[in-house]
């Protein structure tokens, strides 16, 4: 999980969605636990079209 | 001797005393084909066990094809008197890609490359194109005695076979392209590699299926087998290993064709990802192939149907898959999914991997809303 995690830093972002339990320490890299996907698409907030 | 003729499968080289319509072991139907029975002849010398103790460790090293994409997915290099079965759709580029690591692997050995389907005029003229050296030995043969005697008298450290379904052994009775051809010349040319401890390539056709054509055996008997994939319009190709004795089979070579052969991409994330990832619909998953973390960007769209039953349409990933998805949403989500035509785009076809499944649901959610 570690490599994926540094792997979406190294690409800029941000925040991610990780599945509740996972923990990382990684500088500028905000890791936001999700129970499913319900809450994941609930959490996201999209532009409006 | 009595000759005996015997039937044989050709897509799995089943073998039967009588004909049949369809072959009891794959299913297949009228693949069944009658050929002469031949015995391969055993080695002249016979082998000695030695203790495992005393096995030279060196054999174990690995030599770097150049091209690091490749010796990714081989696991790190070619090691001594491994047979390596590439496979892929015709003109996906195994031939630009092997010629490209002959002319690499020609700066530490002589390499011979045999083609039983290009002329030496052509070989050259792609080579030219690719900006490759000439200090590969060309080999238009497609005699299997004959390219592995000339390996031997020119002792050469690389043997690349363009392609295994053109060869023929004079051991075997039957046309080049039949099981008993294509069986008894890997055969051969494995046991030439693990003789001489060379390093063989041996290119192999695919089916309509995908599947490589020709005995199932053939996949048994080589050491490391390699898919080429990608769509021929699209410029990118994947390189998978499905058999790999001396690596993983989770890696992932990911090349681009370009006027200049073909390029490794070492950092293929970026190439997933589409400006647009902030739209609705797009999601981004992560997935670990191999040793690599990949980004791989998952489009969705769902639409009101104005048929009875929803249309659904899938890139990059099983439509079954995809419907079975919808449904765990449909049930457990609580989205109203079954009126609705959904469309999913893979990029890079990427989502063989279990982990990245929930990047699909996940784009689904804000259409649904």
């Amino acid at each position: 999980m570690n490599a994926r995690l540094k792997e979406c830093l190294r690409l800029g972002y941000t925040s991610v969605l990780v599945p509740e339990g996972v923990r990382g320490d990684l500088p500028g890299l905000r890791l936001v636990p999700i129970r499913n996907v319900l809450e994941a698409s609930s959490l996201v907030a999209y532009p409006a079209e | 001797m009595k000759q005996k003729s015997v039937f044989v499968c050709g897509e799995c080289g089943y073998e039967t005393p009588r004909w049949l319509g369809r072959c009891p072991q794959c299913g297949s139907w009228n693949t069944i084909v009658e050929e002469e029975r031949v015995s391969l002849k055993a080695p002249s010398a016979p082998s000695k066990a030695v203790p495992l103790k005393d096995v030279s460790a060196q054999a174990g090293q690995r030599t770097s094809t150049g091209i690091g994409e490749l010796d990714r997915v081989l696991g790190g290099g070619l090691t001594s008197g491994m047979t390596v079965l590439i496979g892929g759709s015709p003109g996906i580029g195994k031939s630009t890609l092997l010629l490209q690591c002959a002319d690499h692997l020609s700066k530490v050995g002589p390499v011979l490359y045999a083609s039983g389907e290009e002329s030496r005029h052509q070989i050259r003229l792609r080579a030219d194109r690719l900006g490759l050296g000439g200090e590969v030995l060309l080999l238009c043969e497609n005699s299997v005695e004959s390219i592995l005697a000339e390996a031997e008298s020119r002792k050469v450290s690389f043997l690349i076979v363009d392609s295994i379904q053109t060869m023929f052994t004079e051991d075997a009775p039957s046309s080049p392209g039949s099981v008993t051809q294509i069986r008894g010349s890997a055969a051969k040319f494995t046991r030439y590699a693990k003789e001489s401890g060379t390093p063989v390539f041996l290119v192999g056709h695919v089916t309509k299926e995908g599947a490589l054509a020709g005995p199932k055996v053939l996949e048994h008997i080589v050491d490391t087998v390699l898919y080429f994939e990608g769509d021929r319009q699209e410029g990118l190709r994947l390189l998978r290993s499905e058999k790999n004795r001396f690596g993983s089979t989770n890696e992932l070579g990911v090349f681009e064709m370009t006027d200049k052969g073909m390029a490794p991409v070492p950092d293929p994330s970026g190439l997933f990802l589409s400006a647009a990832r902030t739209a609705p619909g797009c999601a981004v998953g992560c997935v670990l192939e191999g040793s690599r973390p990949l980004l791989a960007e998952v489009q969705a769209l769902l639409c009101p149907s104005v048929y009875g039953s929803p249309r659904r349409t899938a890139v990059g990933m099983d439509v079954p898959r995809f419907n079975m998805l919808l449904a765990v949403l449909e049930r457990r989500a609580g989205l109203r999914l079954s009126d609705k035509d959904a469309y999913l785009s893979v990029a890079g076809s990427l989502l063989r991997r279990p982990s990245a499944r929930w990047a699909s649901p996940a784009t689904c959610g804000p259409w649904a809303r």
